[in-house]
């Protein structure tokens, strides 16, 4: 962006901080980002500034506790000037993460916003599979990644999604050729270092038409990482995924932050002509954890599924806001969303099935189920249908209870006792969403974390 | 109201688009202000305190904002309405002291011949803004039970309405139910001492004549300790080429082992913004079902709602809508739980055809401590063509645990295979068609007396007839 045309553009909104023109820049120049990309850093940055705030009136926004979300537009700095060492990051501090299977497709590891290890598997790098920070591709592929970045609706859904590509510092770049199909999962790992410092995260991934690959990003933080003022750190993760035709995408996310964190998520998928696309997400950790998951299904033919599963406690506040999205013909999806609640936790769910007049055969299906393990525990689920083609198939479903007695009492019947059954009970609630995850140690793992994330004995509930 | 340039389509044959040429005998001119409130009370002789709240609610309506949800507003001019017009200055208790032209109106809608017939336990009739009739049987009147209009009510019952009025709609409540605050006039008002049931239904007729009309009624109905009433209500206005406005106000009080059901038949021609609040709160043991179903308006926003306050509360709604050309009809059902051992149901069933919307929207609310509430939630839209659109916007909020809570949806068109099972038995398309859509509403529709829901059925067909092939 010339100097004059920065000049007559806004810089600055009353209720951002001042200069972040300039930091945009900065960052830019840290990751040594050709200026195209700059220039679309500075264009979502503008968008930013003429977009307000959430008002909390908006239905997105409505059921959102604000004031554990900070307002603050500030990447982390300090993790791109001391760039190119771990040493002073302090590996004591870094969480270690459960997530290392030997096999694998490929492996990319940010540690406080920094890329530590970044490496695919030699056959796949031959066939031409790529997988690298995001600045990194933009330098040695500019073609590929302006051919796919910004394809969804993702940088421009609301000031956060804005903001999440203007600032981003750690970016993920993932492309599947045509037809190369990748048997294992591909991970992409992200580390706080628990200085209490802001994460901005951009993942861009790119299945070209007729490829299949798994991505797994999961992410994670050491607790008792509230910053110096006393405020909770924030994580706004962007992720875009492109399917073309008859492309098979199997994406997971898994969110364990910190305890303190609020963690905003804006996530849009589009779906290619006859491709096939799962999403899941998982929610363990953060203070608040909001994800807002838009399929878009404008080809004919595409499948999408999302699946949501997450286990609350303490005071944690988890919601989902879903969009399926469909305007072409023949389409389906299905959004499926499980999740327990102990402590005062609560959980809300608000996702629209939306279907244009262009959409006919359209099957699009909602279901959301929350378990309440303690009394304080709570969910609003709201599944929204916005429906203009007649020749559809839609129907959604939610529900809000206890473990049923019945169930608890047939395990009781046979000598389980009583906090046995329960447990086991939750198990099997989640199950319909744990067993369809596609890779098998992704599977494994999750149980782990809930298991302990509920504080539920492992090795009582295997037996 | 705006004259809108766009002619206003009407539905195919509907057969209350007539209207009487009839100098009003009081109209007050166009607009809202405190003149007008008080011109008004003055008019009805009012006690001061009622005064009093109309005023405040006035000052509450003009400070509140418009809704931004639901249904389009924009073309409500609230400066270009009539609020308050009167046909006639009795109040009658026999039909033939009805003036004429209004007795008319109500026998080329078949009002009292029900009546007449035996098949009512009383009648009112609203006229503009004035109750023109109302009448109920004797022995009702002589077990206690009150049927009237709310403004004869006021004068003569005026400790029972001040006990009562606002208790449970708040002035405050929202914008529309401040405005019927300030300038609310008829409506009815029923009292059923402990332990009388009312064994067939009490029935009042809603009718806007004037154009540029604004119709205002104001209802509350208490069940005394295990009371019961059924009461039902029909609306109907001629076709103007400008648009009217209904905005009422409901308010019912179930007390302890009462059982009410309230029934409204919404048949309002296609110009008439109907935008209503109604409420029930039921305390211990008592039941309380709202059976709405909404054919006519043009825009309808109304959502009956149940207040479970006391253990062993049930609270229903059945919700039956159906949208044609030019129609929203965004209506739905609230549920609060409130105390422990409450039960609710809400069924729906929308229709969309000829282009128009159909919104299901719902609140399901279970406070903290509402222990073994149980609710389920199902709605069903059919779509009947494609130009057509269906919403649903269910909202539950759920705070306890130990609760039973279950929502359903579906959506769909009229099936092919079920179409053509019944054309290969040598139907018509169209007959077909009504066919499956009358099996569709038959849940709701055989919650009605019998003449209502044969009523019901022909007034859905009569919407069908042009809507399809």
């Amino acid at each position: 962006m010339s100097d004059a045309a920065l000049a007559a553009a806004p810089t600055d909104a009353p209720d951002l901080p001042a200069g972040l023109p300039h930091r945009v820049d900065a960052i830019s120049a840290a990751l040594d980002e050709p200026s195209w990309l700059r220039d679309w850093r500075q264009a979502a940055l503008r968008r930013a500034l003429d977009t307000p705030w959430p008002t909390g009136k908006e239905e997105e926004w409505r059921r959102t506790p604000q004031s554990r979300l900070p307002r603050r537009a500030e990447p982390s700095l300090s993790a791109l000037s001391s760039m190119g060492g771990l040493g002073n990051l302090g590996n004591g501090a870094v969480p270690r993460h459960i997530f290392a299977p030997e096999e694998r497709a490929g492996l990319l590891h940010h540690v406080g916003g920094l890329a530590v290890n970044a490496a695919v598997r030699a056959d796949l790098q031959a066939a031409g599979v790529l997988l690298a920070p995001l600045s990194q591709a933009a330098r040695e592929h500019p073609q590929l990644v302006q051919r796919w970045l910004g394809v969804t609706h993702a940088p421009s859904f609301d000031r956060y999604g804005a903001l999440g590509a203007a600032l981003w510092t750690q970016g993920m770049f993932c492309y599947i050729p045509p037809r190369v199909q990748v048997d294992h999962s591909i991970f992409h790992l992200t580390s706080q270092p628990g200085d209490g410092s802001d994460l901005w995260a951009y993942t861009l991934i790119a299945a070209d038409r007729e490829s299949a690959v798994s991505v797994i990003e999961a992410g994670a933080g050491p607790a008792g990482d509230l910053r110096d003022d006393g405020t909770a750190p924030f994580v706004h993760h962007t992720v875009e995924l492109a399917s073309e035709a008859a492309a098979n995408v199997q994406f997971a996310m898994v969110q364990r932050w910190s305890h303190d964190t609020a963690a905003l998520t804006t996530a849009v998928a589009e779906v290619g002509r006859d491709a096939q696309l799962r999403y899941n997400s998982v929610s363990i950790g953060a203070d608040l954890d909001k994800q807002r998951i838009d399929l878009e299904l404008d080809q004919p033919g595409g499948h999408a599924d999302l699946h949501g599963v997450f286990a609350g406690r303490g005071h944690q506040h988890i919601e989902h806001i879903t969009r399926q999205h469909h305007s072409g013909v023949n389409a389906s999806s299905e959004l499926l969303v499980r999740g327990v609640l102990t402590d005062e936790s609560h959980a809300v769910q608000y996702g629209v099935i939306r279907i244009d007049p262009t959409g006919q055969k359209t099957s699009a299906f909602q279901t959301m189920r929350n378990l309440l393990l303690d009394e304080g525990a709570g969910a609003d689920p709201i599944p929204v249908l916005e429906i203009e083609a007649d020749d559809v198939k839609c129907s959604h479903a939610a529900a809000v209870g206890p473990v049923s007695a019945d169930q608890l009492f047939y395990l009781q019947a046979r000598g389980i006792p009583p906090e046995v059954a329960e447990r086991m009970v939750v198990r099997g609630f989640l199950a319909e969403i744990v067993d369809g995850i596609a890779d098998p140690h992704l599977r494994e793992v999750l149980d782990e974390l809930i298991e302990a994330q509920l504080q539920i004995p492992h090795t009582v509930v295997s037996e | 109201m705006t004259t809108t340039t766009t002619p206003v389509t009407p539905r195919s044959e509907y057969e209350f688009g007539f209207h009487d040429d009839v100098e009003a005998l009081v109209k007050l001119p166009k607009g809202l202000s405190a003149d007008v409130v008080n011109t008004i009370s003055d008019i009805k002789e009012e006690p001061d305190w009622m005064r009093k709240l109309r005023l405040k609610a006035l000052d509450h309506f003009n400070s509140r904002p418009m809704p931004e949800w639901g249904g389009e507003l924009g073309d409500i001019d609230f400066n270009d309405i009539h609020y308050y017009v009167r046909a006639t200055d009795r109040d009658e208790s026999s039909w033939e002291d009805v003036p004429e032209y209004i007795k008319d109106t109500y026998d080329k809608l078949g009002i009292p011949e029900a009546e007449k017939q035996g098949l009512l336990a009383g009648v009112g009739a609203q006229y503009d803004s004035e109750v023109v009739y109302h009448n109920i049987r004797e022995d009702l009147e002589e077990k206690g039970v009150l049927f009237l209009g709310t403004d004869q009510a006021l004068r003569e019952h005026p400790d029972l309405v001040r006990e009562y009025f606002t208790t449970v709609i708040p002035p405050n409540d929202n914008k529309f139910a401040a405005l019927n605050t300030a300038v609310w006039s008829g409506g009815s008002f029923i009292y059923v001492p402990p332990g009388v049931e009312v064994d067939i239904p009490l029935q009042a007729y809603f009718r806007i004549n004037s154009e540029d009309m604004g119709q205002f009624e104001r209802t509350l109905i208490i069940a005394d300790e295990g009371a019961s009433v059924h009461y039902v209500e029909g609306c109907t206005a001629p076709i103007y080429s400008s648009d009217s406005l209904h905005s009422a106000v409901v308010e019912i009080v179930c007390k302890p082992g009462s059982n009410v059901r309230y029934t409204t038949i919404q048949n309002w021609s296609n110009n008439v913004y109907n935008l209503v609040t109604k409420r029930a709160v039921a305390q211990r043991d008592a039941v309380m079902t709202w059976v709405d179903g909404n054919l006519g308006s043009k825009l309808t926003m109304k959502y009956p709602a149940v207040y479970l306050m006391e253990p062993g509360a049930h609270g229903e709604v059945l919700s039956i809508a159906s949208a044609g050309q030019g129609q929203h009809q965004d209506a739905g059902a609230k549920i609060v739980h409130a105390a422990p051992n409450t039960t609710s149901v809400i069924t729906s069933k929308s229709l969309s055809m000829d282009g128009g919307r159909s919104t299901y929207r719902g609140l399901l609310k279970v406070y903290e401590g509402a222990e073994h509430c149980r609710s389920n939630v199902r709605c069903d839209a059919l779509m009947l063509d494609e130009h057509s659109r269906s919403d649903t916007y269910p909202t539950m909020e759920i705070d306890e645990k130990q609760v039973d809570i279950g929502h359903e949806a579906t959506v769909s068109k009229v099936g092919e295979e079920q179409l053509f099972y019944l054309m290969a038995r040598g139907l018509s398309e169209e007959e077909a068609t009504k066919m499956i859509v009358n099996g569709f509403v038959e849940p709701i529709i055989k919650s009605l007396p019998l003449e209502y829901a044969v009523e019901m059925n022909r007034l859905i067909e009569l919407q069908m007839d042009g809507a399809i092939g």
